[in-house]
Formats: C-alpha cells, structure tokens, sequence
C-alpha cells in the first residue's frame, strides 16, 4: 500500500514537471498571428497581436531584372521592431531570405500562408521548439560520434595498454603504469585543454586546425587515450581473474597460446569484465560533454547557446535543461543493452 | 615393456629444491600411485612430467624417445612442446573444466581443435566417453550444473579424448566431498580394469593399495619407498610407516 503511494507522487511530480515544461515552452512569450492565414494575394495584411501591440505586413511584387527572377516580398514590422521569424505554410518556394529575416521573396503565385511570426528576442513557443530540436540533434550526433570513435579507439588501446602494464619486461611495465596514473589521476577536462592547445604553444601550429573537425579530432584524442586508461584496468583485471589452472588446462590439452587465449579465456574474460566496462561506457555517454570546453558543438554546447542567440533564438534556458533527456535516453538504452548482454552470458559461471 | 623412464629429476623453486633426484620407470599397462605428505614434491613431479614445469636436472623417456633432457639447453618450441604434451593426460585437483562450454563441448573442444579426426568422430567418441563416466544424461549441461564429483568424471573425459599414453592425476578427490569420491575412484578403477597406464598422486591409501601396481612414496623430494602396493601394509622404512600411522 504505502509502495503505491509513493510511486503514485513520483509519477505525479514527473508528470506535473512535464507539463510546466511543455506550458513554459508552448504557451510563454510574444504570440502574433496573422489575422488571414488564407493565401497570399499582394495587397497589406494586418497582423493582430497576441500579447500586447500590432504590427504589419506589407507585399510587394519584386523583380530583379539582372537576375532574371522576380516573385513576391513579404515585409513585416511590428511595434516598431523588425519580426524575426515567420511560421509559413503552403506549396511556396523562398528565393532570397530566409524564415528569420524580416524580409522574404518567394515565387509568385505561391499558396503561402502565413501562420505566425514572432518578435526578435521572444520565447517563440512551437516554432521555437522545432527548431531547438532540430539544433539539439545535430549537437546530439556530434556527441554519439564522439562516443562511438572513442569507443573505437579506446578498446584496442586499452588491451594493448594493458599488456604493456602486465608486461615481463619492467621498463614497459613501469612506464605504462606511470602514464595510467597520469591519465586516471588529472582531470580530462585538463587533459582537453592540453591537447587542443599544447601543439599550438609549442611549435606555433595548431596541429588540429581551429574548425570543427580539428576540434572533434582533438576531443577524439583526448577521449581515447583517457579511456583507454581506465579500459585497460579493467582488460588486466579481467584477464588476471582468469584463474591460472584455465591456462594450464588448455595446455595440458596441447592447445596453442592463440587457441587458449580465444578458445578458453576470451570468454571469461568478457563475462568478468562486462559489468565494469557497462559503467564505465555510461560515464562515457556523460562526459563527451566535457569537449564543450574547447567548443566541440556536442549536444550541451548546441543548448547552451540558446541562452545567447542561435538560429534566431535569443536567452532561453530550457534547450540547455532539455539536453539531459538525450543523456537520459542513450544511457537507458546502453543500460538495457548491457543488462542483455550480462543476461545472455547468464548460462555459466565464473 | 617400459612406456616411461624417469631419470634423476631435479627441481628447484629460487633457492627451495623441491625434486632432489627422482628415478622411475612405469610398465605399459601399469597403475602407480604416488603417496606423501603436502609438500613433498608429488605435484610438481606431475607437472614436470605434463612440461608445465621444466626440471632444472634429469631426463624423461617416454617410449623410448627423450621428452626432456634437462642438458639439451636449447628450450623446444611451442609446437615441439605442445607434442610433447599429448604423450600425457593430466586431471587436475580443481578439475578446471571451461566453464562456458557445455560437458560435451568440454571433451570435444581440444580434438576438435587439433584435428584428430572428423567432427562426427569425435563426437561420436566424446559421447562414448561421457557415457562410460556415467554422465549421459548430462551431456548438454554446463559445469556449473555440476557437482564436483560429476564435474571431475568430465574432466577425465575430456583427458581420454585426446588418447594419452599415460594418464596422469593430481589429487583427484581431493576437491571433494567424501561422499563424492567414490564415483571418481570408480571411474579411475574402471581404467585400471582396461589396463591404462596411470599415474595417480593421491591420498586414499584403500584406493592406491586396491587399484595400483606400484606404489612410490616421496618424501622431502626423494622417493623414500617404492614397491607393489603391499609396502603400505608392511613398510620397509620408518618414515612411510610415520606416514601411513597419521591416516
């Protein structure tokens, strides 16, 4: 009785949270709309106000004779400001302009029909958030290909990594152990910097160029190398915890090395070493956010621009709040997918 | 006709020398049990002899071609020794089945590997084998599944399966509950019968006077007495006597 209460105000406090986000994100802020959203014919239209003042819609032929096109202007001003955006609807072709100037062209006789436009600097509500989205998914692909390379490269290295660590030959052992411990033990966020910045300072040259793609490499790098780090703790516990009396089994059985690594303890060790690889590939997900800070446009860096100005929108905070839901959603799916694996493994012990 | 000479066997662990010179010979056919207290270098001569020890001294001939020879300083390659390897069979005390195959799978996996034969003859055989340690209706399960009783009776399948001329056991029932070690006894009882060599380092006195042809009891890295297995009713030297009154 008292579990289904309290599962009852959980669901209730998310669903109440829920709708104060889609009421902030819908229903605030500036709302003009036009007060014919039929189709366009040149002549002025009046746009009736939402929330306060009115503003106007001017259409004019346009030709540009040198160009050889000619179409239709749309203007539009209210309370004395430019409008920003246009929510436009219809079999229409915009030849110059664009939906967030205040001025468009679009070929004549188009079925354009203007459904609402807003003013600059105002929460714009759904047209709004097609946009934010839209921006988020691509900052959110950004992110998932960060993983993904990481994970790639990060996987290899932290085997080989962790050979060099169990290495014989102490010099190697010794000096891999030394650059684990700097790796694991200094921030990545630290390590981000240095590798972005530090070819730059020393030899005059940023090896990874200023753009995007050089920032993505550098952030790649960085990932890679911190991750293989922690990987490889993990490879050497894994193939450590495979008791010795494995090994000498194969052998007694005039197995190869090659047949006793991939034969006999390949598996058991990706049964011990599954459930800490799980956590850490989930921290991962959470820290590709760290690249923001040598500007990698990732997901938080695409919501965290709405707070200035992006795509039109200017100082709204919820697209930066609404990253987490993304975060939310790939670490549920990567839990499920592990718990599978865990499960699927579930048929023997080790 | 001699199937395994053992000649002066000597190995040391840093400054410990655990075999201080260890000399025998085993008849084709024949059961020898080795007998001691922990400690007197009984496993090591087995590992020694399966080549997951190297002896710092001595030579081991099994019929009549040198296996080891401690004065040949050249170390064989992994082929040489994984050769060398399948004259011997070894049970291990822990058993060490893959725990992620199934008891087939588990006697299958090395032929298989090695190609001894077609994939159905070796099943065919493995299922034989499996059948003849009692485990037919287990033949899908995993070791996990197992008792440790059933787990070690699929280990000696598994060592059958590749066919070695000397089967070798290290402490097979030691693992186990007293009340499992009947079957294992009977299944290594059962080789006897079809006149395997073995050779078994055990602590069931009953067993090894029941099932052996000769018997060695090592003592701080020496064979202090060997002989048929009536030396365990009279011994000949005091410490086996000490030895045996602590049973």
């Amino acid at each position: 009785m008292k579990k289904k209460v309290w599962i009852g105000i959980a669901v209730a406090l998310i669903l109440a949270l829920l709708g104060t986000f889609i009421w902030y994100v819908y229903f605030t802020g500036y709302d003009y709309s036009m007060a014919d959203d039929s189709s366009m014919t040149i002549g002025d239209y009046t746009v009736s106000a939402g929330a306060d003042g009115s503003g106007t819609l001017e259409m004019k032929e346009y030709q540009n004779k040198a160009k050889g096109i000619s179409g239709v202007q749309l203007n539009a001003e209210a309370n004395g400001s430019s409008f920003f955006m246009w929510v436009i609807d219809g079999d229409y072709e915009i030849i110059a302009g664009n939906i967030n100037n205040e001025v468009i062209r679009v070929k004549p006789n188009s079925d354009l029909r203007i459904l609402a436009m807003y003013n600059d600097g105002v929460n714009a509500g759904p047209a709004n958030v097609k946009i934010v989205f839209s921006t988020l998914n691509e900052g959110f692909v950004q992110t998932l290909k960060l993983f993904a390379v990481t994970l790639l490269g990060a996987i290899p290295l932290g085997l080989i990594i962790s050979f060099g660590t169990m290495s014989r030959f102490k010099p190697i052992s010794i000096l891999m152990r030394v650059i684990v411990w700097i790796v694991r033990g200094s921030p990545l966020m630290l390590q981000l910097l240095i590798i972005f910045y530090m070819p730059g300072m020393l030899f005059g040259n940023n090896i990874w160029g200023g753009n995007e793609i050089g920032r993505f490499w550098a952030s790649a790098v960085a990932f890679i190398i911190n991750y293989a780090c922690y990987f490889s703790e993990i490879f050497r516990g894994g193939i450590q915890g495979v008791p010795i009396g494995q090994h000498e089994a194969g052998q007694v059985l005039g197995l190869s090395k090659s047949q006793i690594f991939f034969k006999v303890t390949l598996m058991q060790m990706i049964k011990r070493i599954v459930p800490p690889m799980s956590n850490e590939i989930i921290t991962l997900v959470k820290d590709t956010s760290l690249a923001r800070i040598i500007a990698l446009q990732e997901v938080i860096w695409a919501g965290q621009a709405f707070m200035k100005s992006s795509h039109g929108i200017h100082g709204i905070i919820w697209p930066l709040f609404t990253t987490g839901i993304y975060y939310l959603a790939f670490s549920g799916l990567l839990t499920l997918l592990f718990g599978w694996i865990e499960k699927k493994l579930d048929y023997f012990k080790v | 006709m001699v199937i395994l000479e053992v000649k002066d066997i000597h190995k040391r662990f840093g400054r410990t020398e655990v075999l201080k010179g260890i000399d025998f010979t085993l008849e084709k056919g024949e059961v020898l049990s080795i007998i001691g207290s922990s400690g007197s270098g009984k496993t090591t001569l087995l590992r020694c002899l399966n080549s997951l020890e190297f002896a710092n001294k001595g030579q081991i001939i099994v019929g009549g071609e040198t296996i080891f020879d401690a004065d040949i300083n050249k170390r064989p390659s992994e082929a040489e020794l994984r050769q060398k390897r399948l004259h011997f069979g070894l049970v291990f005390q822990n058993f060490n089945l893959f725990p992620q195959y199934s008891v087939l799978e588990n006697v299958t996996l090395a032929p298989k590997l090695l190609k001894k034969a077609s994939n159905e003859e070796i099943e065919q055989t493995a299922m034989e084998l499996i059948e003849s340690v009692g485990l037919k209706e287990k033949i899908n399960n995993y070791p996990c599944e197992l008792s440790g009783g059933q787990q070690q009776r699929v280990a000696i399948a598994r060592a059958l399966a590749l066919k070695p001329e000397i089967l070798c056991f290290d402490e097979p029932t030691s693992a186990l509950d007293p009340e499992l070690t009947g079957e294992v006894l009977k299944v290594i009882k059962s080789l006897a019968d079809k006149h395997m060599t073995m050779i078994v380092v055990t602590h069931e006195m009953s067993f090894a006077h029941d099932v052996s042809d000769k018997v060695i009891f090592m003592d701080q890295g020496v064979i202090a007495e060997q002989g048929p297995p009536t030396i365990l009713e009279h011994p000949a030297t005091e410490r086996l006597q000490n030895f045996l009154t602590s049973f």
